[in-house]
């Protein structure tokens, strides 16, 4: 069913409409946040209130087709709350561990893929939370250059500056300079 | 000149393929990182306790513990209802058996902050207005996520409510495992016929163990013999609202100190692998520490 019709339902009082919307969005919902913070509990937590916003504040949504835009920025916006107040600008090991458990079974060839995608995410995870974000909208999201702009509250300009000095960052760890370590993205980013 | 133009050309479709590498590496980086994760099942369960929702019960209909499922279903006819498993505590310590209380029903007051740091227990207390002992983590691992206070109302068997209390919710997180403390003064006390699990002592307080086996049911669902003699059981509930046929197991440390009624609860389903004896160490922590 189309967003713009469960929401017009939500917004009526049918509550089934919330769970379908939350069942279509939940994982992209959760794997962004993880994404965003870095690890599970907070993920859940972003997830959590997310939704709660969601469900509390429906009709303020104005376009009733804009939903998963607006989802995304209230995702978003509790994701840096959360790693602000959790005072985790840097994720844990967490990342790490859930990509070391599934590359046990993996062969050879797949296994080299995942230490290369390790060593990125290492790199992503080291970039400063906003430089990170929008990676992870662009990239994972797929969004375009203006969406996230427009999701973040902030200029095409802005959004093209921290993808540039990001990819700038990334390049750095898939040429192998200083890739292991902490604050390596910073590094290269020249915040340190 | 020519050449030149080539030249360009050429570089320009190396840049090209030169981007489209380390992004394409960026994505499926970043696609293999979050594979693995998905929202459980228990995340959605968070979600609608905080609403106030329970398993498509609707805002308004908050979780009402009541002991024998079959009788009050006629007496709540044309409600949705969940027997839950929040308030259960106050029928473990017998708190519904005196008086004309039935059972009981939590809600949460939307629109309520909820606590995310554990410096705001204060700030908690005084909302619930009374002093509670309570740790930001335990040494197996649980660590402070969130505290909520919610009103509990005592209700008579046609679901009236009687009188209303104050129920501070302090829940944990280990992995994606939650545990809650919920502490509350009830104005009723009354007597349990059920013997605990597990009994222990720390101080002057005493503490006891109890695990009870819940049957989540569909509205509407029939009661079979074996249901119906289940349901005398005093470790078995049966608890109306959920879509499907589902089984859990409910586990309980529960203590009174001042007056103040402590329940350690966790769900076999999402409270992690604790036994009984590890829960009562739990709660020894708290008494210590305070």
């Amino acid at each position: 069913m189309k967003d713009e019709i469960l929401v017009r339902q939500l917004k009526e009082g049918h509550d089934e409409a919330f769970d379908l919307l939350y069942e279509k969005y939940k994982n992209l919902a959760i794997r962004t946040a993880y994404l965003i913070t870095g690890n599970l509990p907070d993920s859940e937590d972003v997830v959590q209130e997310t939704f709660v916003k969601v469900y509390l504040h429906i009709t303020e949504l104005k376009n009733d087709s804009g939903f998963k835009p607006w989802m995304m920025q209230i995702l978003v916006r509790t994701a840096w709350r959360t790693g602000k107040r959790n005072g985790r600008e840097i994720p844990d090991d967490d990342t790490v561990s859930r990509m070391e458990n599934t590359a046990s079974i993996s062969p050879l060839g797949q296994m080299i893929k995942r230490e290369e995608a390790e060593m990125i995410s290492n790199a992503v995870r080291s970039l400063p939370v906003k430089h990170r974000t929008v990676v992870v909208l662009y990239y994972y999201n797929e969004l375009p250059v203006t969406e996230i702009a427009k999701l973040l509250g902030c200029r095409e300009g802005t959004v093209k500056s921290r993808l540039h000095t990001a990819r700038k960052a990334l390049k750095g760890a898939l040429s192998g300079k200083d890739i292991h370590g902490e604050g390596s993205a910073e590094k290269a980013l020249g915040l340190m | 000149m020519r050449k030149q133009g080539n030249n360009s050309v050429i570089l320009e479709r190396q840049v090209w393929m030169m981007k489209t590498y380390y992004e394409d590496k960026i994505k499926t980086a970043l696609e293999m990182q979050s594979a693995d994760i998905s929202a459980s099942d228990a995340l959605k369960r968070r979600i609608d306790r905080e609403l106030g929702r329970k398993e498509g019960a609707l805002p308004a209909e908050k979780e009402i513990v009541m002991k024998n499922a079959e009788k009050k279903k006629f007496h709540l006819s044309g409600k949705r209802f969940v027997i839950g498993v929040a308030a259960a505590c106050l029928l473990i310590s017998g708190a519904a058996a005196a008086g004309k209380t039935a059972g009981y029903k939590s809600s949460i007051v939307l629109r309520e902050p909820t606590y995310k740091s554990f410096s705001d227990l204060n700030k908690a207390e005084e909302k619930a207005g009374f002093d509670v002992d309570a740790i930001e983590s335990f040494e197996n691992g649980y660590e402070f996520r969130e505290i909520r206070v919610e009103k509990t109302d005592a209700i008579d068997e046609n679901g009236n409510t009687l009188y209303s209390f104050p129920e501070m919710w302090i829940d944990y997180n280990k992995g994606g495992n939650h545990i809650s403390l919920v502490i509350s003064r009830p104005p009723e006390k009354g007597t349990t016929t059920k013997a605990p699990n597990l009994t222990a002592q720390y101080g002057d307080t005493a503490l006891r163990y109890d695990e009870y086996t819940y049957k989540f049911v569909p509205v509407g669902y029939e009661l079979t013999a074996e249901d119906k003699a289940n349901e005398q059981r005093d470790d078995y509930y049966i608890s109306v609202g959920t879509d499907t046929v589902q089984m859990d197991t409910a586990k309980h440390v529960i203590w009174e100190k001042d007056g103040t009624h402590y329940n350690l609860m966790a769900m076999g389903s999402s409270g992690g692998k604790l036994t009984g004896e590890e829960m009562l160490e739990m709660a020894q922590e708290i008494l210590e520490a305070n």
